[in-house]
């Protein structure tokens, strides 16, 4: 996916586990709100007992809309697993859109328990049951926000080349992930690369650390 | 195993997108994984229900089917583990692995290990590395220590998936009967498939939950491979190793005197190996509560009711079923009376009188509220049908052209004047004369008009070039400028402002203006002649 501005998205689908995980979240928090609501309408009798279906239709047909289209395309079991649904093109979901795809559920739990759901986003290349393609939507993992360590603070060591930026991001790479490598790892692979460090084993593993803190001007 | 043969594209996922990983694999290798599959589980799930028909005991071959589960996930993971470096094996080469391969490692998952909850993520570290002992338990706790949670509810989600695809078979089949049939044929197949079933229709069970199972399974298997193979991504950098062998690979093409570099290749150990026997075996709470609820959804069918006793004989008894129904009414035994044993209030009089007042108020506001409700929005609904009407009434020609055009006459458009101006293409020989005979005619503007083109006409000749076709009277009166006579200027400037004021704003000069104009025009004309 490309904007106008030329900078490359990565839409990355969510297959069907995750998304049945954010089902199952949804609809225990709604069967919840639900049995909460039942309690205190049962003291109401047959007014309740109205009140009581509409809330049931209200949880079950506009929860997911209003949840999509005003929070961001994420329902609180989105959230949880780190989903959200977006259009095709990687925009925001608008009310029409989401109400198709939530429309749809109709023929995607036929004939139980979302059969045709589940087995069209097994077999589909994104991952998107009828309702998603109707409308056009995908359902797409969210960066998380705590993905990132930072590498380690060593001086910086001067790279003896200059070396292009994905080259540069590979050493960073290293560096930042270095901690969850055992150190044997982190030597054989620094001993990949003598042309750079000038050195094997953990002298190497020093320098490209110094060089990724250079990369990342760090002094 | 090199890491260059890779397929696919290393990054560290989050563990939801190492499952999306392996399941994608699995689509894309879709062919050779179910015709392996459907090759090595079609004849043991036929065998197992011959066998167990024969002796009447068809739940045996059920659950020996399920128990088999490990022992067939090794059909997609030998595939997957060998597509995944590029060398995807064909149907026959998958099959017959599966005589040989991995097969040490089965007696342990196929006893204790059969229930753990991350089969999926743990199955490649055996089939795949071979370790054992405490070099294994160590694997797996390092494997397990961030991706158990991800692998146990994907274990979770399959086993609800498999329960959720093989009801949803049996569903479709009711899906075709014809409504009016719906509920007797519903009733049939509840009595076949669960209450009493036959042999053949418990075969035909275990049929439908080897469809679910193969629908289901390989993608289990898959999202497992990838939580194992994002895992060890994470582990040991493996996109990182192979950044540093492409940059490695570059730099020693460019420095071409360097010694051949011999780089210590990582491999990985795939010969399978002893078992380790001293695991500790683990307890299943996720698949030992599914499978309680298979059996009892087989075995503890509710009690027949009279409706589904009498279904067939119900209708057309006539007199005598008049009379039954007076016997059956005059029955004790139709109105029983029962004792039932109740917790009552002690302080039954006060708490009452408190409840029933309580729930009348309440009542009683709730009703008010909801009528103050109801008036509102009764009233907001009439307004925004009067808001509605209005709008059309003021918009309906462009909302609704078809109505204005079949029901209201066109309006006329304002008359217009018409004039011939079309004037004699040669001028005449004496402008003013004509000009002058037009005027007193009542054809004010042609007089103009024709004063104007014999003025921009005598322009022309006093340049001595030609104004373009289709000249404004700004263009004319900028050329204007150049003329060195300026009295014949300012006579132009006064003309063509004549004709602007009586063509364009319809305000025409008066009798004495325009006979000045014309004396104007024709005393230069005599001093320059």
């Amino acid at each position: 996916m490309e904007t106008p501005e030329g900078i490359a998205l990565r839409l990355r689908p969510a297959g069907m586990m995750p998304r049945a995980a954010a089902w199952a979240i949804d609809f225990a928090l709604r069967l919840a709100v639900l049995w909460v609501f039942a309690i205190a309408l049962a003291l109401l009798g047959d007014l309740g007992v109205a009140v009581y279906l509409i809330v049931l239709f209200g949880l079950f047909w506009l929860y997911p809309i209003a949840f999509e289209v005003l929070h961001d395309g994420q329902t609180p079991g989105k959230r949880a697993v780190g989903l959200r649904v977006v259009n095709a093109n990687g925009t925001p979901v608008g009310w029409v859109p989401s109400i198709a795809r939530n429309l749809m559920r109709t023929v995607d739990m036929l004939p139980l328990l979302y059969c045709f759901g589940l087995v069209a986003g097994l077999i589909d290349r994104n991952s998107r049951r009828f309702g998603d393609m109707v409308a056009g939507t995908l359902v797409v993992h969210v960066d998380s926000p705590h993905g990132h360590s930072t590498a380690p603070d060593v001086p910086a060591v001067q790279a003896p080349l200059l070396l292009p930026a994905a080259e540069q991001g590979a050493i960073v790479a290293f560096a930042e992930r270095a901690r969850q490598l055992t150190p044997e790892r982190q030597q054989e692979l620094a001993n990949l690369l003598p042309q750079l460090t000038q050195a094997r084993g953990a002298v190497a593993v020093q320098r490209l650390l110094g060089m990724a803190s250079s990369f990342l001007g760090r002094q | 195993m090199r890491l260059e043969g890779l397929t696919v594209a290393l990054r560290p996922r989050s563990n939801w997108e190492a499952t999306d990983l392996g399941i994608a694999l699995v689509r894309r290798h879709a062919g050779t994984i179910w015709r392996a599959w459907i090759l090595v589980t079609l004849p043991v799930v036929v065998l197992l229900n011959l066998g167990a028909a024969l002796i009447d005991q068809v739940w045996i071959a059920t659950l020996l089917f399920w128990w088999l589960k490990p022992v067939f996930d090794r059909v997609p993971l030998y595939i997957l583990s060998r597509a995944v470096f590029g060398a995807t094996p064909g149907v026959g080469e998958a099959v017959r692995a599966q005589r040989s391969w991995g097969w040490r490692s089965m007696f342990g998952w196929l006893t204790w290990r059969r229930l753990h909850p991350s089969r999926s993520l743990l199955l490649p570290v055996d089939l795949l590395e071979g370790l054992t002992g405490p070099r294994r338990r160590e694997r797996v706790r390092v494997l397990q220590r961030a991706a158990s949670g991800t692998s146990m509810l994907t274990t979770l989600l399959a086993v609800n998936m498999e329960f959720m695809l093989s009801f949803s078979v049996l569903a479709l089949a009711l899906m075709f009967v014809p409504i009016e049939f719906f509920s007797e044929a519903a009733q049939q197949f509840w009595l076949t498939l669960f209450e009493n079933p036959p042999v053949w229709s418990q075969c035909l069970g275990n049929l439908v939950g080897w469809i679910a199972m193969s629908l289901i399974e390989p993608f289990y298997v898959g999202a497992g491979f990838g939580l194992y193979l994002n895992r060890r991504t994470q582990l040991e950098a493996w996109d990182v190793e192979l950044a540093f062998r492409r940059l490695a690979a570059r730099l020693a093409g460019t420095a071409a005197a360097l010694l051949p570099l011999l780089f210590g290749g990582l491999l990985l150990v795939t010969a399978a190996r002893a078992e380790e026997t001293a695991a500790t075996p683990a307890v299943d709470a996720v698949g030992g509560a599914a499978a309680e609820t298979a059996a009892e959804d087989i075995g503890d069918a509710p009690p027949q009711s009279l409706r589904r006793v009498f279904a067939g004989r119900y209708l057309g008894d006539g007199e005598n079923f008049e009379q039954s129904v007076r016997q059956a009414y005059a029955d004790p035994d139709l109105s029983p009376k029962a004792t039932q044993q109740v917790w009552e209030l002690r302080d039954k009089t006060r708490k009452e009188a408190d409840m029933t007042l309580d729930k009348s108020s309440m009542r009683l506001w709730i009703e008010s509220f909801g009528a103050v409700l109801a008036f509102v929005a009764e009233n907001m609904l009439w307004i925004l049908v009067a808001l509605l009407i209005a709008l059309l009434v003021r918009y309906h020609r462009l909302w609704l052209p078809w109505i204005s055009d079949r029901f209201e006459r066109e309006r006329k458009p304002d008359a217009l004047e018409v004039h011939d101006i079309a004037l004699p293409d040669p001028l005449p020989d004496d402008v003013p004369g004509a000009v002058r005979a037009l005027w007193q005619q009542g054809q004010p503007r042609a007089a103009l008009a024709l004063l104007y083109r014999a003025a921009v006409l005598r322009l022309d000749e006093a340049l001595g070039t030609s104004l373009p076709p289709g000249a404004t009277e700004a263009e004319c009166l900028r050329r204007s400028r150049r003329l060195a006579d300026t009295g014949y200027a300012d006579l132009f400037a006064q003309i063509v402002r004549c004709w602007q004021a009586a063509a364009y704003a319809q305000r025409l000069p008066s009798t004495r203006d325009v006979e000045s104009l014309l004396g104007a025009w024709s005393a230069p004309r005599s001093t320059s002649a």
